[in-house]
């Protein structure tokens, strides 16, 4: 099983490795969002919004990212696919997958939000919730998005239903996900700001074990 | 007939509740006074009812503030009308309370009580008067304290609102329940792959929508009135709309796809996993904010509704009744959808 | 028959928002009602309108039926 998923992740990563230019657009879509942003802001001040902008921009960019996921498995090359490992094996892979590269965008995301729209709201983070928010964010938005965009891909319009079938589910996920990092950046103890890690934990866990089973089910049509 | 028994009964249900729910009075209440501040000395103020007999049960009416341990009774009585009655009070200098409240009692109404009726105005509010200083109770025992007919409860804020009650709430829960059937079908229809359990699935979900349009109908008419907007941001009721949109994405996927058999699949997958996100939010979400609507962080469904034996004794009924008519559409279409496929398998034989 | 399901449920909807659009009126309203007695005319049109769409669903219930008699028939 790990062997299988091993090669579905290695796979994914060296094709798109080869397809540098599609991986580059998702980030050149951060970019853009966090530039435009920053025309139509400046500098954003006040720690909600500062956190709502980067979360939303985030979202988008997630949703972009995870269409692309299955995109690509059309075909001839899902019948390969499919002698090449267990459905369950190839949606373990593609979802780590989408987890890590949501974790390298995520992260490059922050920094470049930082630096173009102010570093105020920072002043008096607490370093480790915040990280810890932005690495279970990236996490769960990846995961939850894989199974929703392995759904869409079987669709003509793709991108369309991937935003209507995804948002209402991955909803709660953000609301939490804000909560989470508002109280980072406000510098919350953990004691108060634990139990919201916990539940971002448990969303991805269960949106991974969901994955797991239903998977097979939409491998088979 | 004799299978068809619970759809009599829950029209029965449905149809009772309905008159009754629509049709009992309120119980007496009072509705304003005026002025709303008493001062030392005589006071002369005017009680305004709702729904009382004032004018019937004159002879053995009884009017009385309460402060504290205080019993104060007016030494000058007249009723207007069945709403209306003038008392005069006089005021001690020395209270326990700002407030004082209200009660009318007569064999008719029973006891009819307003909370913080009125307000002191230049008094001395002591924390407890000396025994020499208290007056003696005035207040003879009533002989009736309940208004004898079937009534509701009539509560500041909600007033004659409170019968949606027996309207909103059996919407949501009927919806919950055909949502619960689309669930189930969904997971037979993944295990043994038959477009019957995918028609039963989609139908649940449809009629669930309608009872979900009523459920938000009613509860938007209701906040209109408490809350005084047709929608709050309240996780109750975002959560709500999200559940909505979750089961028209269902619809919207499975129109998407031309193959039927691969739209099934998918709609059913798509099915429960938004089933199972929705649930955890509905568990999580309300923990982290405040709700005004009952029922939600730590607010208790029905305490603030004063949920009676009156309330109980129609709601519990509507609740099941407006489960069976649910249940029947859902049926009907089942049974509709049925009949088509039979009849285009004919065709194609 | 769907057809006919989705008009009445064109028709429930209208009928809620009809009813909340009077009810969203400002205060002073209900007494307007109650005195009047124009209430009755509301509570009358409400427990009709339920009347028929119960009516509606017997009626549905008796033609399934018969449908399915005949289709057991063909078979």
């Amino acid at each position: 099983m790990w062997v299988e998923i091993k090669a579905v992740f290695l796979k994914d990563l060296r094709s798109e490795w080869r397809q540098r230019h599609a991986a580059g657009s998702v980030f050149l879509y951060v970019l853009a969002s966090v530039f435009v942003a920053y025309l139509a802001f400046r500098e954003i001040a006040d720690v909600p919004t500062w956190n709502a902008l980067f979360w939303i921009i985030s979202l988008f960019a997630a949703f972009n990212a995870a269409a692309r996921s299955f995109a690509n498995e059309n075909g001839g090359r899902r019948l390969y696919l499919y002698t090449l490992a267990r459905p369950e094996a190839v949606v373990l892979g593609k979802m780590m997958y989408n987890a890590l590269l949501l974790l390298i965008m995520v992260f490059a995301g922050f920094a470049f939000f930082a630096l173009t729209l102010g570093t105020v709201p920072l002043r008096g983070a607490d370093p480790a919730a915040l990280v810890a928010a932005l690495a279970l964010g990236s996490l769960g938005l990846g995961l939850i998005l894989t199974l929703v965009s392995a759904l869409a891909s079987h669709t003509d319009n793709n991108l369309g239903l991937m935003a209507i079938l995804g948002l209402p589910v991955i909803l709660p996920f953000l609301l939490i996900l804000m909560r989470f990092s508002k109280n980072a950046l406000d510098g919350l103890p953990w004691s108060v700001n634990g139990v919201y890690a916990l539940q971002l934990g448990a969303v991805s866990v269960l949106s991974l074990a969901l994955s797991y089973i239903l998977f097979p089910y939409l491998w088979r049509e | 007939m004799a299978r068809n028994w619970w759809k009599v009964l829950s029209a029965l249900l449905v149809l009772t509740t309905l008159v009754i729910g629509l049709k009992a009075p309120l119980a007496p209440g009072i509705a304003e006074v005026s002025p709303e501040r008493l001062a030392y000395g005589v006071n002369s103020v005017t009680v305004t009812g709702y729904n009382t007999r004032f004018a019937e049960g004159e002879e053995d009416l009884q009017v009385w503030l309460s402060n504290g341990t205080q019993l104060i009774c007016p030494y000058e009585l007249s009723v207007v009308n069945d709403r209306e009655l003038r008392a005069t009070f006089s005021i001690p200098e020395k209270t326990e309370d700002a407030f004082f409240d209200l009660y009318v009692n007569n064999s008719k109404d029973g006891t009819v009580m307003l909370e913080s009726a009125f307000m002191q105005k230049d008094l001395t509010v002591v924390a407890s008067l000396p025994e020499n200083e208290r007056n003696p109770s005035c207040v003879r025992k009533p002989a009736v304290t309940e208004a004898a007919e079937f009534n509701f409860p009539n509560q500041s804020i909600l007033n004659e609102t409170i019968r949606n009650l027996f309207f909103h709430v059996p919407a949501w829960f009927t919806m919950m329940l055909l949502m619960g059937f689309s669930l189930a079908y969904s997971i037979l229809y993944l295990r043994r792959s038959d477009m019957a359990y995918d028609a039963k699935a989609s139908d649940a979900a449809t009629v669930g929508l309608v009872f979900a349009a009523a459920g938000l109908a009613t509860g938007s008419v209701w906040a209109r009135f408490t809350w005084g907007a047709w929608w709050v941001s309240d996780p109750r009721l975002n959560g709500a709309a999200l559940g909505v949109l979750v089961y028209l994405a269902y619809f919207v996927l499975k129109s998407s796809v031309n193959d039927s058999e691969k739209a099934a699949a998918l709609g059913a997958v798509y099915n429960i996993f938004a089933f199972v996100m929705m649930m955890l939010f509905i568990m999580v979400l309300p923990r982290m904010t405040d709700s005004l609507h009952p029922g939600v962080g730590g607010n208790p469904a029905f305490s603030q509704y004063d949920l009676d034996d009156n309330m109980r004794m129609i709601f519990y009924p509507a609740v099941i009744g407006w489960m069976g008519i649910g249940v029947w559409i859902m049926q009907l279409m089942n049974r509709t959808s049925a009949l088509k496929r039979a009849k285009i398998l004919r065709e194609y034989a | 028959m769907l057809k006919h399901l989705r008009q009445f449920f064109v028709l429930f909807i209208a009928y809620l928002m009809t009813v909340s659009s009077a009810l969203g009126q400002d205060r002073g309203f209900e007494d307007v009602m109650m005195d009047s007695g124009k209430l009755n005319v509301v509570f009358a049109v409400v427990v009709m309108l339920i009347v028929v769409m119960i009516g509606f669903l017997v009626y549905l219930d008796r033609r399934v039926s018969r449908m399915e008699r005949q289709e057991k028939i063909k078979k």
